[in-house]
Formats: structure tokens, C-alpha cells, sequence
């Protein structure tokens, strides 16, 4: 409980001001710094007014806090919470852990025993949510339940298939691939060529025939350095 | 005078001639052909040839020995009008334009018009339902040879 002192002089710091507001600062040893205070609260009105708000407040709150009860109070209190003997948290020890463990088995195993043997009994057979939906016809949605209904899954002429990559073709469960199968290729009796443009470096591709199936061929440059006669069709 | 004229057989006559007209014909759609495209790469690493490509594999080998391996990347079909032109998408950025010229003739022929990528239009006229192979002149990085198969279908609802 100490001040500081600075340009004006010495100053009270707050815990000091709140001291003397409680009546801390009595006569005796103490006395100096409340005349000390006093005089410094003379200069400094506004403090003042602080000073005096936190007293009244202090005095507000003395005057309103209940009493505290007198020791006699307690004790039949303190009897009764002792007679009480409230049980604490802890391991049941009238069972053994090995024996709670066996009981739960066997408690376990008949409830296993007891269903399957309902099961039995009453000839039901539960089918899993997923193959219900799947033994739904594809199209059209189909109630499974009174909260379910099976998605709809389009039908192979529903779905028409635009493009696939090569590797992905089996990975297809609807539709239609663009090429199902092999290549079936021209024959040469199937194919007339009515015109071919060069390309921008004036090379013209050739019709060749392999076997009965032709096929337009552009050549490499390599190729080009060797050229084939091409065939007419 | 018109009540004279417009006896009930008359009227009759009418209402037989109109019901054997009967309404205007529909305009006729435009037939479409659907265009399928197959694209290959072949290489002279390896020899794994895919099941569905034995027959375009065979006949390239006659002219290219040193191709071997076959190679489906992908297959694409649309449905085009006469005139409607289209891109198939390839590999590498690549691509191929075709054109409907003209859709099935009387002999179940469909023209068309194919520009494979660095070439020029090539113009045709092929029965519907097989492939025409287009070895372009394309090669990726890795040396593999652009492979194209044109089919158009179906012509006369065959």
C-alpha cells in the first residue's frame, strides 16, 4: 500500500485509495498516511468522489450481508450428516470380477439361444436392407419399407452410353457401350471414297488393303520416304 | 338456294372425302446417324493386343509388321444430322471432326466427311454397322501410332 511520486507530486496508487475507503487506515501507525491521503483527496476532488462512492458502497454491503449463524449452529448439523453414512463411490466387492464376468457370459449365450431359437420357430428370415433393394425391379421406384423406398436404377435402354474410356468399359453396370464386342471392319465392296484433302503439307493418305479390308492410311514422315502405291477402291 | 345445294348427301359426300384425307402428314425429323469412333494407339513395345481390337490389329500388321501392341484408349458415339458436324475428342489434346453428308441411300450408304488430326477431310460413303480404320499420322510422346475406327449407324432401322 504505497504511492509513487511523479510531476505532481505524490500520488496514492489504487489499492491504497481502496484501503482508506474501507476504513483500513486508522489511528496509529497508519495515521500518517491517512492524513497524508486526506490531504492529497483535498487537492484531488474527483478522487475524491470515488473514494466516497467505494465507502458508501462498503457501508451498502456491511449493512446487508446476513449475520453469520453462531457456533451452537453447527453442531446438530454436523451430527446429523455423520449419522447419514452416505455410500461412497466405489468397486462392489460382494462380487468377485470373475464372477461378474461369467455371469454376463452366461446371461449373453442365452439371449443368443433364445433368439435363434424364435428365429426357428417362427420361420422368418431376416433379409438385409440392401438385397431387398437389389431383388427390386430396375426401374421404377419401389417401396421396401414404410421409410425406404429402393433408388431407381435406369434400365439399359434408359441410358445411352457417349463416351468410355477403354479401361473403364467393364467397369459399366447400365447401358449400352458404343462398341460391344469386336471391331467388325469394312469389307472392300463396302466403302467408296469420294474425296480426300490433302493435309496443310500436302500429304495425301492412301487406301490400303491389307486383306479384303481397307483402311486409310497417313504415312510417317519416315513412311513417306518409302511410299506404297496406294490401291483404288 | 344454298338449302337446295347443300342436300345431306352432299354434306355426307363432304364429311367421307375429309375423313379419307385425313390430317396433314406430320413433318418428317431429320434422320440422324449415329457416329462411333474408336480410338487406338498401337506401338512397337510390347505385345499385348486388346481382345476386341484382333481384327483391326491383324489387318495393320500386314502393312506395319513393327506395330504390335494395340491399345483401346476410348470409344465415343453421337447422334448427327445431315450437316451437323462434331468433335471426338482423342488422345493428347487431339481431335477428330466429323460431317454427316448425307444419310442412308437406298443401298443403306451413309456419306460422311473425317478429319483426322494433321490431315485433311477425308469424304466417303460406307455401309452402316462396320468400321472404317484410320491410321492417322499422329504418334504421342511415347511413339505410340493414333489408331481412329469410324462406324455410322444405324441406316434404314438396321
Amino acid at each position: 500500500m504505497t504511492g509513487q511520486f511523479g510531476e505532481s507530486g505524490w500520488t496514492p496508487d489504487a489499492e491504497l485509495l481502496a484501503a482508506y475507503a474501507d476504513g483500513e487506515l486508522e489511528d496509529g501507525p497508519t495515521g500518517d498516511l491517512r492524513n497524508q491521503i486526506e490531504t492529497w483527496l483535498a487537492r484531488h476532488p474527483r478522487a475524491a468522489d470515488k473514494v466516497e462512492a467505494q465507502r458508501r458502497v462498503t457501508e451498502w454491503f456491511q449493512a446487508t450481508t446476513p449475520a453469520d449463524p453462531p457456533e451452537s449452529a453447527w453442531e446438530p448439523v454436523a451430527a446429523r450428516l455423520q449419522g447419514l453414512r452416505l455410500p461412497l463411490p466405489g468397486p462392489d466387492r460382494r462380487w468377485s470380477r470373475w464372477a461378474r464376468l461369467t455371469a454376463l457370459g452366461i446371461t449373453g449365450a442365452a439371449c443368443v439361444l433364445l433368439a435363434f431359437t424364435l428365429a426357428t420357430l417362427l420361420g422368418r428370415r431376416e433379409v438385409p436392407s440392401w438385397q431387398g433393394a437389389l431383388n427390386q425391379p430396375r426401374a421404377g421406384a419401389s417401396s421396401i419399407g414404410p421409410d425406404m423406398e429402393a433408388l431407381p436404377v435406369a434400365t439399359a435402354a434408359e441410358v445411352e452410353i457417349l463416351s468410355v474410356q477403354g479401361d473403364d468399359t467393364a467397369t459399366l453396370v447400365v447401358g449400352e457401350l458404343p462398341l460391344e464386342g469386336s471391331l467388325l471392319l469394312l469389307q472392300a465392296d463396302e466403302l467408296t471414297l469420294t474425296a480426300v484433302e490433302p493435309a496443310r503439307d500436302n500429304m495425301v493418305p492412301e487406301v490400303r488393303k491389307g486383306g479384303n479390308a481397307p483402311m486409310i492410311w497417313a504415312p510417317l514422315d519416315a513412311e513417306r520416304e518409302d511410299p506404297e502405291e496406294p490401291d483404288q477402291v | 338456294m344454298v338449302g337446295t345445294l347443300f342436300t345431306p348427301r352432299l354434306a355426307g359426300f363432304v364429311v367421307l372425302v375429309s375423313c379419307l384425307a385425313g390430317p396433314d402428314p406430320a413433318p418428317e425429323e431429320p434422320k440422324r446417324v449415329k457416329v462411333t469412333v474408336v480410338t487406338i494407339l498401337a506401338s512397337d513395345k510390347g505385345d499385348e493386343v486388346d481382345a476386341r481390337l484382333k481384327g483391326i490389329a491383324a489387318e495393320v500388321r500386314k502393312m506395319n509388321p513393327q506395330l504390335k501392341a494395340f491399345k483401346l484408349v476410348s470409344m465415343a458415339s453421337k447422334s448427327l444430322a445431315v450437316d451437323e458436324k462434331a468433335a471426338f475428342p482423342l488422345v493428347d489434346e487431339q481431335s477428330a471432326q466429323v460431317v454427316i453428308r448425307h444419310s442412308a441411300d437406298p443401298n443403306n450408304r451413309v456419306s460422311l466427311g473425317v478429319t483426322p488430326p494433321k490431315q485433311g477431310e477425308i469424304a466417303y460413303r460406307a455401309v452402316c454397322g462396320k468400321f472404317l480404320p484410320i491410321v492417322t499420322r499422329y504418334q504421342t510422346e511415347g511413339k505410340e501410332r493414333l489408331i481412329l475406327a469410324v462406324r455410322v449407324q444405324p441406316c434404314n432401322g438396321k
